[in-house]
C-alpha cells in the first residue's frame, strides 16, 4: 500500500514541491527515508514515531520506508514531519487515500504531536499556488505567511490529531487571518537631524530618486552614518509585489515563523569583518547574505575601507546584475539583489586628509595603501560620489528639510521615471552632449562611467521636473565622480 | 552458579511468564552467523524476537540497559536470518525484551518491554 502526500522544500529562496511515498511492506519493523535527505530530515522518523504514538496513533509494525521525488532534489528542514505522518496514517489504514489527495502538509511535529512552524513557508505556499494544490495544511505559528496568500485553500492546524480531524471532514478548514503589510512607523532617523552638508544632502536626494549608489567619504564625526541611516526616510514604500519579495527572501534567512510584514525598504548596515559568504550568501545549507536582505533596500557599509578587499569585490557582480547565482549541491541558486550600495569612508587612515581643523599626519605610503582598499571597478559603479566636510559653527543654527519633503520630490522623480521608460531613449539636449563630450576627452572616461553618468544626469534631470537632460544637469553629475 | 547457568535460568523464567501470556514459543536460543536469539515466539500471528536479560543487582545498571545498539543490530540480523531460513519473511514481527531483576535467589521481577526497538537506528 502506497500513500502519497505532498510537502515542500526551499531551494535559494524559491519554493519546491516534494512528493512524499510512504510504503508499508512485511518484513522485519524498519523505517527508512530515502530522496536524499539531509540529517534534518532523517531525523524525523525519531519525531513522527513519537508524534504518532502519543496522539493515540499506533505505530506499524512492518517495514517502512519514505521517499521523496524527485530524488535528486537535495531535501531540507524539518517541514516534511507532518506530510510523512500523514502518509504514514494512509498507509497502515487510518486515513483513506482520497483525504490526502491533492494535499500539501507544512510542519514539523513535536514529540506529542503538537505542530510547530518552519521557515521558508511562504515561498512554499506560493509554489504550491503556482503548481495548482488544491489545498494547504499549515502549522498555527506559520498563520502569518499563509494569510498573504488568497488564491488556494488554507487549513491553520495545531496538532497531529487536528490534521487527522481536518482531513476527515470531522472538523473545519480553519482558514487563517488575512495579513497585509503595512508602514511600520519606526523612529526613523530624520533629514532634518543632519546639520549642514548640503551638498551630500543634494547627493543622498539624487541617489535615492535614480537607485544610484553612493560613496561618502569626509572625516571622522561629520555625519556620514547619520545621513545613510536617513537614505530609507527618503525612499518611497516598497510595492505590494516587492514587499511580498522581501518577505519571501526573510522567511527563508531568518529561520522564524515571523513574518517581515513591513512596507518599509530594508536597510542592512553588515559590520566590517563580515566575511564573502556572509555578504552574498552561501554555506553548506545556503542562506542568503546581506546584499540579498537588502534587495530592493540599502545596503550600507560603513566603514567601507576597513573590509577586507575581497569581501568588496564580490559585491561587483550583483551591483551590476542584481541577482547572484550560487552554486550548492550541484544546483545553481538565485538570489535577487538588486539593492542600492552606500559607502562611507575616512579620506586617509587618521581620518584628516582635506580637513581645514586638523593636520592629516599620514604618509604618502599609508595613503596610497588605503586609497587601494577600495578597488578600481567598485569605485566605478558608485555613481555618486561626494566629500563631506567637517561642519562649521554656523552650520549648528540650521535645520534642513524633512524626510518626508524630500521623500514627495524623490516619489516624484520615480514616477515620472516609470512613465518615461515607455519613451526608448531618453532625450538629452545638444549642449549636455558637448559637456559629455568634453569631460570623456579631458577624463578618460570609460564606457561604464559615461553611461552611469548619463544616468545620473537623466536622474537630475527628473528632480528637476524636466523630461530632457540639460547641460546644467550633466554638468553636476560630473561633480559626483571624485575619482576623475 | 555461573553466567552460563544463570542465563538459562532468565531464559527459563521468561518462557514460562511468554507461556503464561499465551505465547507459542518457537524456538529457544536460535543461533545463526549473525548472532544469537534468546527466544522466538509468536503472539497471535505477529512473530516476537526476545531478548532476554537478567540482573541480580542494579548495580552494573538495569537489565534492559544492557541491550545497545550493537546487540540490537545482531538481534535484528538474526530475526532477518530465521525469517528468511524458516520461510516466514510474510510475518509481522516484534522485537521485545525481558528484563528480569533476581536481587534474592528465587524472588524476581519481570518487566517485559513490548516492542523495545525497531530496524533502524
Amino acid at each position: 500500500m502506497i500513500a502519497r502526500v505532498k510537502a515542500a522544500t526551499v531551494l535559494g529562496i524559491e519554493g519546491f514541491l516534494v512528493d512524499v511515498e510512504v510504503d508499508l511492506s512485511r518484513g522485519l519493523p524498519g523505517f527508512d527515508i530515502v530522496g536524499l535527505p539531509d540529517v534534518v530530515v532523517r531525523e524525523s522518523r525519531q519525531r513522527v514515531r513519537a508524534a504518532l504514538k502519543n496522539s493515540g496513533f499506533s505505530f506499524p509494525l512492518q517495514r517502512l520506508t519514505v521517499n521523496l521525488a524527485p530524488g535528486d532534489l537535495r531535501k531540507m528542514g524539518s517541514a516534511f514531519d507532518l506530510a510523512i505522518a500523514l502518509g504514514i496514517l494512509v498507509a497502515c489504514g487510518v486515513l483513506e487515500p482520497e483525504h490526502i489527495d491533492g494535499i500539501l502538509a507544512l510542519g514539523e511535529l513535536s514529540l506529542d504531536g503538537t505542530l510547530r512552524g518552519v521557515p521558508g513557508v511562504l515561498p512554499m505556499i506560493r509554489a504550491a499556488e503556482r503548481d495548482g494544490v488544491s489545498r494547504i495544511l499549515v502549522p498555527v505559528e506559520n498563520e502569518e505567511a499563509a494569510g498573504l496568500i488568497t488564491g488556494v485553500k488554507i487549513g491553520i492546524v495545531s496538532h497531529l490529531r487536528d490534521a487527522v480531524a481536518v482531513l476527515e471532514g470531522r472538523k473545519e478548514f480553519v482558514h487563517p487571518k488575512p495579513v497585509h503589510f503595512d508602514l511600520e512607523q519606526k523612529a526613523d532617523t530624520d533629514l532634518s537631524e543632519v546639520r549642514g552638508q548640503h551638498a551630500a544632502k543634494r547627493a543622498l536626494e539624487i541617489a535615492a530618486a535614480g537607485r544610484h549608489n553612493l560613496l561618502l567619504l569626509g572625516p571622522p564625526g561629520c555625519g556620514k552614518t547619520l545621513l545613510a541611516r536617513c537614505l530609507p526616510g527618503i525612499l518611497p514604500p516598497l510595492s505590494q509585489d516587492e514587499a511580498l519579495e522581501v518577505a519571501e527572501i526573510y522567511s527563508v534567512a531568518t529561520g522564524q515563523a515571523q513574518l517581515r510584514l513591513s512596507l518599509n525598504r530594508p536597510f542592512r548596515s553588515p559590520h566590517h569583518s563580515s566575511t564573502i559568504a556572509g555578504m552574498i550568501g552561501g554555506g553548506a545549507q545556503p542562506l542568503p547574505g546581506e546584499v540579498t536582505l537588502a534587495h530592493q533596500g540599502v545596503l550600507f557599509l560603513d566603514e567601507a575601507t576597513e573590509f577586507p578587499r575581497s569581501v568588496l569585490d564580490v559585491l561587483r557582480q550583483p551591483l551590476e546584475d542584481g541577482v547572484i547565482s550560487l552554486v550548492r549541491h550541484g544546483y545553481s541558486i538565485a538570489y535577487p539583489s538588486s539593492c542600492q550600495l552606500v559607502l562611507a569612508a575616512n579620506p586617509c587612515p587618521c581620518g584628516f586628509l582635506g580637513s581645514k581643523v586638523k593636520e592629516c599626519v599620514c604618509s604618502g605610503r599609508e595613503l596610497s595603501s588605503y586609497r587601494r582598499r577600495l578597488s578600481g571597478p567598485l569605485l566605478d559603479r558608485v555613481e555618486l560620489q561626494v566629500w563631506m566636510g567637517a561642519l562649521e559653527a554656523s552650520d549648528y543654527a540650521t535645520f534642513g528639510e524633512p524626510s518626508h519633503v524630500v521623500r514627495k520630490r524623490v516619489r516624484g522623480a520615480w514616477r515620472q521615471n516609470s512613465a518615461a521608460v515607455s519613451k526608448t531613449e531618453q532625450t538629452i539636449s545638444k549642449n549636455a552632449i558637448a559637456v559629455l563630450e568634453a569631460a570623456i576627452e579631458r577624463f578618460q572616461l570609460s564606457a561604464r562611467a559615461v553611461s552611469r553618468i548619463r544616468r545620473v544626469a537623466w536622474t537630475i534631470a527628473r528632480l528637476d521636473g524636466r523630461d530632457s537632460t540639460q547641460a546644467a544637469h550633466m554638468a553636476e553629475a560630473l561633480t559626483y565622480r571624485l575619482a576623475l | 552458579m555461573n553466567s552460563r547457568q544463570k542465563g538459562d535460568r532468565y531464559e527459563l523464567i521468561a518462557t514460562r511468564y511468554l507461556c503464561r501470556r499465551g505465547y507459542k514459543i518457537l524456538t529457544r536460543q536460535y543461533r545463526c552467523p549473525y548472532g544469537e536469539i534468546d527466544l522466538v515466539a509468536m503472539d497471535g500471528k505477529v512473530i516476537v524476537f526476545v531478548e532476554v536479560k537478567g540482573r541480580q543487582s542494579t548495580r552494573y545498571g538495569l537489565a534492559q540497559e544492557a541491550v545497545d545498539r550493537r546487540k540490537q543490530r545482531r538481534i535484528w540480523r538474526s530475526a532477518q536470518h530465521f525469517l528468511w531460513s524458516q520461510g516466514k519473511s510474510q510475518y509481522l514481527c516484534r522485537f521485545d525484551v525481558i528484563a528480569i531483576q533476581e536481587p534474592i535467589l528465587g524472588q524476581h521481577e519481570i518487566q517485559h518491554i513490548v516492542g523495545a526497538f525497531d530496524g533502524w537506528d
